[in-house]
């Protein structure tokens, strides 16, 4: 619980014009950085041209004979309801992405926020405030996402929500931690002396410096919720069929593993590249922007 | 110390309380009725009514809540109405099964990771301690279902080399049982606790009184296990205890992967039926045990290092 | 003469403990007085220092007036306009007149933003349009002798003597009547430190800006304030002329602290004054003149009873809390030396014990 505490709390505040350019040639020369970059254009681009390179419809069933191996035809077999794998693989993509996005950007929003009222307010909000975000990361992981989804009933948004819930806390105590530290520092105190208000100085002064550490932090939980996401799919608790996800194609690669080992892998494969290939990236993204942030979260 | 003691006391009981509170309330929160989702669609009113009235749902939401606290302080979870037994009994028949599984998997993962630390803690940047570094990034990212599915496959269903479901019968067949699920969970652990084990290492043998024992010429894997180590492993148990949120997710999906029973498989199984007071009643209890861990880290932490007390 | 700035009895407090942890602890009285009844005034166009070792209290009182600390009684008014007690939006108004350096030249600019944004913030958060802001902040900054084109770097691009001139800059942004400046000579090189109070003393001349100048240095004392006032834990124990003070200074604790100052000119070889034993606690504030644990002529009187406020016969500006002031003879103590041979370091001379 203690160790979040520390985290980004060196606020770097660095900015030059040649950012960009200088952060790609650091990237270059980082080899697992590289390979994490090239993972995800993968990802990413099948995700978004995917209808290009499918072979049929993924959601259509018994476009082939079920359970059937690799052919020409079915690059990766068919699943038990007859459906082409291969497209099946390539769409499901889609899900684990969309709910990263929208569940870390909605944490982010409302971490920043929290963060901010519980680093720049009265104490006793604060408290409030940490105890509220403490409370939930003593919530279990999963067993809690299990939890909400058998009150909201298994979708996408269920999950959205749980995984927004519970990554939510730990950006909120990073912000609040920073926001802390710098809001005694000259360079505010300098603003409020000139009477500038409380939003002006946490929207111009405050986020700019709170926001950089944030997104490593935040690109490196993509991976995490890409692993819940399917995880959940694998139960049953996810995106609901006939929709094409990683971890329901998993599933159903499970049910059938004495018939094919095909729909395994086809599930299983997409979810370890995912995975690996942000988990490079985010390492790599930190180590070039914000060597500070402590590698044990 | 005594004051952080009862400060982070405080802390836990009133993390505990507020989370049942909060629980309670996401439940009331949500549209529906538990009743009628548990008694389905051909339930008539009367069976409704008899259902409310035994699971405490036509009471008010604060005389639930006060109940339900009331009965947490004597260890009672609340009434299955489907099995017609406490949670509680449920809960904690499963909860060995779990525990075990956790245990098993770290304690494995440990008895590699240490040593792979210390050695690359020693040959910092050799081509063993770069390897393993980007393994330990590798195995803690792939989640722990996929290794579980893949694990199965392999070894059980391609190669039949161990058994593929079931907890097992007796000690020797129970611990074959154990070797894929435990695989499973702990390949991740033994790099992250390398890892561990490598930083604080590297920490400790910096300090004066390694340099003393190295000046003596006390050999290096001396110095290490004798000296460094029962210093470099502290902060290693620390934040094991931080991780149980992790192990108990994870367990989750074995369980299932495994059919090994457990509180994991048990809380799908509920979400599945639609069963509240099992649900409720282990995302309690798991909430219990994450409280009490992070706290005793914490605690063991403070008792460590001073500037740990001031935090809270 | 009216003053611009006038503080009377100001008293600030700080909680030195949680009130859980004065309870569990036994602490009755977990507050310090940082700032314990000051009074002071400042003139239209007057410099008035304030010195006084580390942890006196000078920075409080300068945050205080400024708004950023509450104060818990006492009076500050600007202008007759009591500034106490006013909500901030009731304050901003006179946070145009009155602006404040912070004592760290690059920390106190806000590290995102360039150097022309920082320069036309205040007329931003005060609402004041200025049709081409490029251009309004070019104006400020050959104002200050820096070149147009700093107005796009950012501060951790800046060296502390050019972040010290966007400092005054900004100060300057809003046509103020007072600038407070906490220690504008920190952390600067020597040579910069006399650009940066030549810079302030001539725009001073120019616009007629008074300036409460907190400083350690009292070189910088010497060439920038028409009167300085001088702490002791929290409090004033004599103030008046710069000129009166140097020339005969009353209070022991001035003429310590005086004959501390390291003197620009090396061969001049000052008798310096040890001051003995450490500053007592704000904590534990010492009974009667709180100087007498460090005083060398202490006498019974001093631990019982706090000296009530003196003036100088000659000039009754110059004021003073002592029981035994300082007289003619004891302030000859404080002439040069004879020149003393090159070999003997000047700075290490340790006093005339
Ligand atoms: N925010 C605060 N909380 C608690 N105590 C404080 C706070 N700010 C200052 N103090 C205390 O008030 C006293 C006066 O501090 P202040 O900063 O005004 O001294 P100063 O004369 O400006 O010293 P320096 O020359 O080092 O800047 C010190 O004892 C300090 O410890
Ligand atoms: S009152 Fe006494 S102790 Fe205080 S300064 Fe004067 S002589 Fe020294
Ligand atoms: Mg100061």
């Amino acid at each position: 619980m203690t160790s979040i505490d520390t985290i980004g709390t060196e606020a770097t505040a660095r900015h030059n014009p040649g950012a960009l350019g200088a952060f790609l040639r650091q990237l270059l020369k980082n080899r697992l950085g590289m390979l994490g970059a090239v993972l995800v254009l993968v990802v990413v681009a099948s995700a978004i041209f995917g209808p290009l390179f499918i072979t049929h419809d993924p959601i259509r069933i018994m476009v082939g004979p079920r359970l059937a191996g690799p052919s020409a035809d079915f690059l990766l077999g068919t699943d038990q309801l007859g459906r082409d794998t291969f497209s099946r693989t390539i769409m499901g993509g889609r899900i684990p992405l969309l709910v990263a996005f929208a569940s870390l950007g909605s944490a982010l929003v409302v971490g920043l926020v929290l963060g901010l009222i519980a680093g720049f307010g009265p104490g006793w909000l604060d408290s409030l405030l940490l105890l509220f975000f403490d409370t939930i990361r003593s919530f279990p992981g999963i067993i809690f996402a299990l939890a909400i989804i058998a009150l909201l009933g298994p979708s996408m948004s269920s999950v959205i929500l749980v995984i927004a819930i519970t990554s939510m806390p730990i950006y909120a105590r990073v912000v609040r931690t920073q926001t802390q530290a710098l809001r005694n520092s000259d360079y505010i105190d300098a603003e409020r002396s000139m009477g500038a208000s409380t939003m002006r100085i946490l929207a111009v002064h405050m986020l700019p410096n709170v926001v950089g550490p944030l997104l490593i932090l935040v690109s490196m939980d993509v991976p995490a919720v890409i692993a819940v996401e399917a995880g959940l799919g694998f139960l049953g608790m996810g995106v609901r069929p006939p929709t094409p996800d990683w971890g329901a194609i998993l599933n159903d690669g499970y049910s059938y593993i004495n018939q094919t080992p095909w729909l395994v892998i086809a599930g299983g494969i997409p979810i370890v590249v995912a995975t690996l290939g942000f988990t490079f990236l985010g390492e790599a993204l930190r180590d070039i922007f914000d060597p500070k942030l402590r590698k044990d979260l | 110390m005594l004051f952080y003691l009862c400060k982070r006391l405080v802390l836990a009981v009133t993390i505990i309380v507020t989370a049942v509170t909060l629980l309670f309330l996401m439940i009331h929160a949500v549209p529906g009725d538990p009743a009628a989702i548990l008694l389905g669609p051909r339930a008539t009113p009367e069976m409704k009514a008899h259902l409310h009235q035994q699971m405490g749902l036509d009471r008010p939401l604060v005389v639930q809540i006060v109940t339900f606290f009331r009965g947490l302080l004597r260890g009672d979870l609340g009434y299955d109405v489907f099995s017609q037994r406490p949670v509680a009994d449920i809960v904690f028949a499963q909860l060995p099964y779990t525990i075990e599984l956790i245990l098993v998997s770290i304690f494995w993962a440990a008895a590699i990771a240490v040593p792979l630390g210390c050695y690359s803690a020693m040959r910092r940047n050799s081509l063993l301690d770069e390897s393993v570094g980007v393994v330990a990034v590798a195995t803690i990212a792939i989640p722990s279902f996929v290794m579980a599915v893949y694990a199965l496959l392999i070894f059980a269903v391609a190669l039949r080399w161990l058994p593929a479901i079931g907890p097992g019968e007796g000690f020797v067949d129970g611990l074959v049982h154990l070797v894929l699920p435990s695989f499973a969970m702990g390949i991740g652990w033994v790099g992250y606790i390398s890892r561990l084990v490598r930083a604080s290492m590297l920490e400790t043998l910096g300090e004066n009184h390694i340099r003393m024992a190295r000046s003596f010429g006390i050999s290096e894997w001396r110095i290490v296990y004798r000296y460094a180590l029962p210093l470099a492993i502290l902060p290693t148990i620390t934040v094991l205890g931080v991780g149980v949120a992790w192990l108990l997710s994870a367990a989750v999906f074995v369980e299932v992967v495994f059919a090994r029973p457990g509180i994991g498989a048990l809380i799908v199984q509920a979400v599945n039926a639609r069963n509240y007071p099992i649900v409720m009643g282990v995302v309690v209890v798991t909430t219990f045990l994450i409280v009490i861990s992070t706290t005793v880290s914490d605690l063991v932490n403070a008792s460590l290092d001073p500037r740990a007390r001031e935090k809270l | 003469m009216s003053a611009l700035l006038s503080v009377q009895d100001l008293r600030v407090r700080f909680r030195t403990m949680g009130s859980l942890k004065a309870l569990t602890t036994g602490t009755a009285d977990p507050f310090i007085d940082a700032v314990c009844g000051v009074s002071f005034e400042i003139r239209k166009g007057e410099t008035l220092a304030l010195v006084g070792e580390s942890g006196s209290g000078k920075s409080t009182i300068a945050r205080t007036i400024i708004g950023l600390q509450p104060a818990v009684s006492g009076s500050i008014r600007f202008d007759g306009e009591e500034l106490i007690g006013l909500k901030a939006a009731e304050r901003k108004s006179y946070l145009r007149r009155m602006t404040m350096m912070f004592q760290d030249p690059v920390g106190s600019l806000s590290p995102r933003l360039t150097v022309q944004s920082l320069l036309t913030e205040p007329s931003r958060i005060h609402g004041v349009s200025t049709r081409d802001r490029g251009a309004e902040a070019e104006r400020l900054l050959r104002m200050v002798g820096l070149p147009g084109d700093f107005g796009r770097r950012y501060p951790h691009q800046l060296s502390g003597g050019q972040a010290r001139r966007v400092g005054v800059a900004r100060a300057l942004a809003l046509n103020p009547d007072l600038i407070i400046a906490d220690e504008p000579t920190a952390g600067l090189d020597v040579s910069v430190q006399g650009e940066v109070l030549n810079l302030l003393a001539r725009l001073q001349d120019e616009l007629g800006i008074a300036i409460l100048i907190i400083t350690h240095n009292l070189n910088v004392v010497r060439h920038m304030a028409d009167r300085m006032a001088i702490m002791y834990l929290g409090r004033i124990v004599e103030i008046g002329s710069t000129e009166g003070i140097f020339d005969y200074p009353r209070h022991p604790y001035t003429q310590a602290l005086l004959s501390a100052n390291p003197v620009p000119d090396p061969d001049a070889v000052l008798n310096r004054i040890e001051i003995k034993g450490e500053v007592p606690s704000m904590l534990r504030r010492p009974s009667g003149c709180e100087f007498h644990t460090r005083c060398r002529y202490a006498q019974e009187i001093c631990s019982r009873i706090f000296p009530e406020p003196a003036a100088n016969p000659d000039d009754v500006e110059h004021r003073f809390k002592c029981h035994f002031p300082l007289t003619c003879e004891t302030k000859v103590a404080l002439e040069p030396r004879p020149r003393i041979p090159d070999s003997i370091n000047a700075v290490s001379g340790d006093g005339p014990e």
